[in-house]
């Protein structure tokens, strides 16, 4: 009772335990926001591969690819837990901006859009056909919903109108200010003479009135450095925090991105039939998005492009969003101002035999026009990927023979992967087991075609059908993921390391506290407190430190992660300053989550923390002496 | 020096019995030795003063006596039986730490001469910190009001009724001892040990202090054992011993 009792007094009355409490709290804190950002940078990447990919693939690491492709997911239909599977094929290739002369290599990867979609996200990553539209709905949602096609047209143009006028005022006040001009210094000259006055001023003013005392000449010190810090800021302020500029930009930029959406709306309000009606915003996006992607040449590109009499090129292509052709703004958005969409674009394309050897000689090129960008969020895809018609891409990348049926050399057309998407929500060991499944069917698919193929004489058809690897995406993209996972484990071992300091801050002042309380140790053990109850007292104390310095830093830890990106924000609205550089990263908005177990962990090392930091000092105190600490005053 | 007023049954077996002490400290290569051989013994209901001079063992005296501090072995006894402090015969020594520790608790009574009061504590806690220590959290939550009806039945006899909610650095000298006496008392111990109680205060305050303790040896019949150098605080008391380098002389 009384080891309980001293404890909460000596927390609610000694103003030391400030100290170890807000050094747990701190560290706590910043463990939690670590690792939930790390952790949500390693959730996203996990998440952004598997949208990607579906959740299980075959394919062959042979360039050829492999053939039959088609009985293969005939096969895989009849898996029960198989929802659906779609065929690529990719091809090694050169991209060329032919008005800007600017030769890119890529991936060229055939798809078929509408099986893609069914098993990945592949739809939703097109600005184009999905995010535009959508976001769109969004906007006029916001605003007075429109209820029909002629009330869209009428809202968007109105819109676009508002919009291209913010940009033009905007752009107009940039461009009021001359070019290069420096950012306005505070400079007044006297302050940097007045700070060394004050200082010495101080000094005799204290030296007055303490003659033999130090504190005259430190607190002059303090004066001066306080001072000289303090103009350093006022002089250098605008240098450091370049609001105006900085913001002004933003402002800039969300205009362009809003104009941009409007420009959207009334492209498709154009192209939707003239008696359509909606009532809600899910309605409208319905209306507004396409009922499955395509690679179909919009009408409006036939008018971009120099009306419907101009000849165009038969195919289109979507490119990756991180390609390079749009610049991101400090918030992370694509700024599609000067929409290069439907560029025309050629491409070259190496081909492979089904030997697997590359025919130099034969280098296909096609032109394409750029009808979508796509942004999966795994930036080695949206930055080096071409996506184009699968049958297009085969036939490019010599997958697809020429040939006719009949012809001795015809050979049956190819792909590299097939990607699988599985039903429901399997956790990791179901779709461990079902890949086994799959795994299983697709080894005998392999004997089985390659017998029928032997029967009839065509053994070298067979190739690579027994080189296919079943994998689930994580096994996938392992080398990848690992990495990640990697980074993450390091930061917090880094941390933790340094987490230690906790340890030994409250050891200190816990040492210092029984120095302290030495004569206090013997009044207790004088009215009958035992070794053990004293060293309870101190032991229960460090366990309240780290309760109560741990709770605060939960607290505060998983609010700020919760409230990471308003924070962020914030910081840019008062500063004009991004921490988080979304045109560097991936990820539009600071990925973070907080995974409770982790926080959980880490409470109670900070509780730990607190009990193992007291315990030295508390068996010190159990060894006082009370007779001799009793004896003095 | 004794005082015909108390005169305790030949027989009866004293309340402490301090046999044969001998106490040592090292001060770097040399043993310095404070009380070489001393016998004492304080009856129930008896007030004793130990007198000396300064650095002559009082204190070291009092606190073997109230079993804060142990005596040492002397070189020539092996019986355990035959040295060291006895509590109402039995020897002190066997009772073990916690035997030591309840002794200290419920049977004797600490003021000191520096008071000695826990700073974050207001007077009431202070009072009550002996009371709180014995009881399980469960026995102290049940027990906890008739003890702070006692305490502040204690505090209200020495006029202090008024401070309950006051720390110890917001009241005087004689304030402080008067509340390190209430806190002495509130388990009712069997001994008083009063180490110098009036050497920190005034003559007047010193006096009011030893009011206090009288008024309770007579009223309460406490035991008491109290150290000084004063002879007038000595001439209270039924009988005074001499303490003379480490050795009693009276």
């Amino acid at each position: 009772m009384y080891k309980l009792f001293l404890t909460l007094r000596y927390l609610t009355r000694k103003k030391i335990v400030i100290f170890p409490i807000l050094v747990v709290w701190l560290c706590l804190m910043m463990m939690i926001i670590v690792t939930s950002i790390m952790g949500g940078f390693v959730e996203r990447v996990r998440k952004a591969n598997r949208e990607l990919l579906g959740d299980v693939v075959i394919s062959t690491r042979a360039n050829a690819g492999f053939a039959f492709y088609e009985e293969l997911q005939e096969e895989l239909r009849k898996i029960p837990e198989v929802q659906a599977s779609t065929p690529v094929a990719r091809g090694y290739s050169l991209i060329t901006f032919p008005t800007d002369s600017i030769n890119l290599p890529a991936q060229i990867v055939g798809v078929d859009p509408v099986s893609r979609s069914q098993v990945s996200r592949f739809h939703e990553n097109l600005y184009r056909q999905y995010i535009a539209p959508s976001d769109a709905a969004d906007d006029l949602a916001k605003m007075s919903l429109p209820k029909t096609t002629l009330q869209l047209q009428q809202a968007a143009r109105d819109d676009l109108e508002a919009r291209r006028k913010i940009v033009e005022d905007a752009t107009e006040r940039a461009l009021a200010r001359p070019a290069n001009e420096p950012p306005q210094r505070f400079e007044p000259l006297w302050l940097n003479g007045f700070i060394p006055l004050l200082a010495l001023l101080v000094f005799l003013i204290f030296r007055a009135r303490k003659k033999h005392s130090h504190a005259p000449l430190a607190l002059a010190v303090v004066t001066f450095t306080l001072g000289s810090a303090l103009v350093l800021v006022l002089t250098s302020w605008p240098m450091l925090f370049p609001r105006a500029e900085n913001l002004r930009d933003d402002q800039i930029h969300q205009a362009h991105m809003a104009s941009a959406r409007a420009f959207s709306v009334l492209r498709h309000a154009d192209f939707l039939p003239p008696n359509s009606t909606w009532t809600s915003r899910q309605q409208l996006a319905n209306a507004l998005i396409p009922k499955a992607p395509s690679f179909n040449i919009p009408e409006e590109a036939r008018l971009f492009l120099g009306g419907y009499g101009a000849k165009l090129p038969d195919n289109a292509c979507f490119v990756g969003s991180q390609f390079g052709i749009f610049r991101r703004d400090s918030r992370g958005n694509f700024v599609r101002s000067g929409n290069p969409l439907y560029y025309r674009v050629n491409i070259t394309v190496i081909p492979v035999s089904e030997k697997g050897t590359i025919l130099t000689t034969q280098a296909n090129s096609k032109q394409f026009i750029l009808t979508d960008d796509s942004y999966s969020g795994v930036y080695d895809v949206d930055s080096s990927y071409v996506y184009a018609p699968l049958e297009t891409v085969q036939t490019m990348a010599g997958m697809r023979s020429q040939l006719a049926l009949d012809d001795p050399d015809w050979t049956p057309p190819r792909v590299n992967e097939i990607l699988i998407k599985i039903k429901g929500d399997q956790n990791r060991t179901d779709l461990y087991a079902i890949r086994d499944k799959i795994d299983k069917i697709t080894a005998s698919f392999a004997i089985r075609k390659s017998e029928e193929l032997h029967a009839l004489n065509k053994d070298d058809l067979s190739g690579n059908l027994f080189s296919l690897n079943v994998e689930t995406w994580d096994q996938k993209q392992k080398k990848y993921l690992d990495a990640v996972q990697n980074e993450k484990s390091m930061q917090i071992f880094i941390l933790g390391l340094m987490s230690c300091v906790v340890l030994v801050v409250i050891f200190l002042i816990f040492y210092m506290i029984v120095r302290d309380k030495t004569r206090d140790i013997g009044i207790i053990k004088a009215v009958g407190g035992s070794e053990t109850g004293v060293a309870t007292i101190f032991l229960l104390y460090g366990l309240f430190i780290g309760v109560v310095g741990g709770a605060l830093g939960v607290a505060s830890g998983v609010a700020f992660v919760t409230h990471t990106n308003e924070i962020h924000e914030w910081i840019f609205q008062i500063t004009g300053k991004t921490i988080w550089d979304r045109s560097v990263y991936l990820f539009d908005r600071i990925p973070s989550t907080v995974n409770y177990r982790e926080v959980a962990f880490f409470y109670l090392a900070a509780i730990i923390s607190g009990v193992l930091g007291a315990l030295i000092p508390a068996f010190f105190a159990a060894q006082e002496d009370p007779a001799k600490a009793v004896r003095f005053e | 020096m004794s005082n015909p007023a108390f005169n305790p049954q030949p027989l009866a077996v004293p309340l402490i019995e301090l046999r044969n002490i001998h106490k040592s400290y090292q001060l770097g290569p040399t043993a310095v030795s404070v009380l070489k051989g001393v016998n004492l013994h304080v009856h129930e209901g008896e007030f004793v003063a130990i007198m000396g001079s300064s650095g002559s063992g009082k204190s070291t005296l009092l606190h073997i006596a109230g079993a804060l501090d142990s005596p040492d072995q002397p070189l020539d006894e092996k019986s355990a039986d035959r040295f060291g402090l006895f509590f109402r015969g039995q020897p002190v020594t066997h009772m073990g730490h916690w035997g030591r520790h309840r002794l200290r608790n419920q049977q004797f009574g600490f003021v000191f001469q520096f008071y000695h009061l826990l700073p974050e504590l207001n007077i009431l806690e202070n009072v009550l910190l002996p009371a709180m220590i014995p009881a399980p959290f469960y026995k102290a939550l049940i027990r906890a009001r008739p003890r702070k009806l006692e305490a502040l039945e204690l505090l209200d006899s020495f006029g202090l009724a008024d401070r309950l909610k006051h720390r110890p650095n917001q009241l005087s000298g004689g304030e402080r001892q008067r509340v390190a006496i209430a806190r002495a008392l509130i388990n009712k111990p069997a001994l008083l040990l009063a180490d110098e109680p009036t050497g920190n205060l005034d003559a007047k305050t010193g006096r009011s202090i030893l009011d206090v303790l009288l008024a309770l040896h007579k009223t309460r019949q406490q035991s008491i054992l109290i150290v000084t150098h004063d002879p007038s605080v000595a001439a209270l008391a039924h009988r005074t011993v001499h303490l003379t380098d480490g050795r009693i002389k009276s």
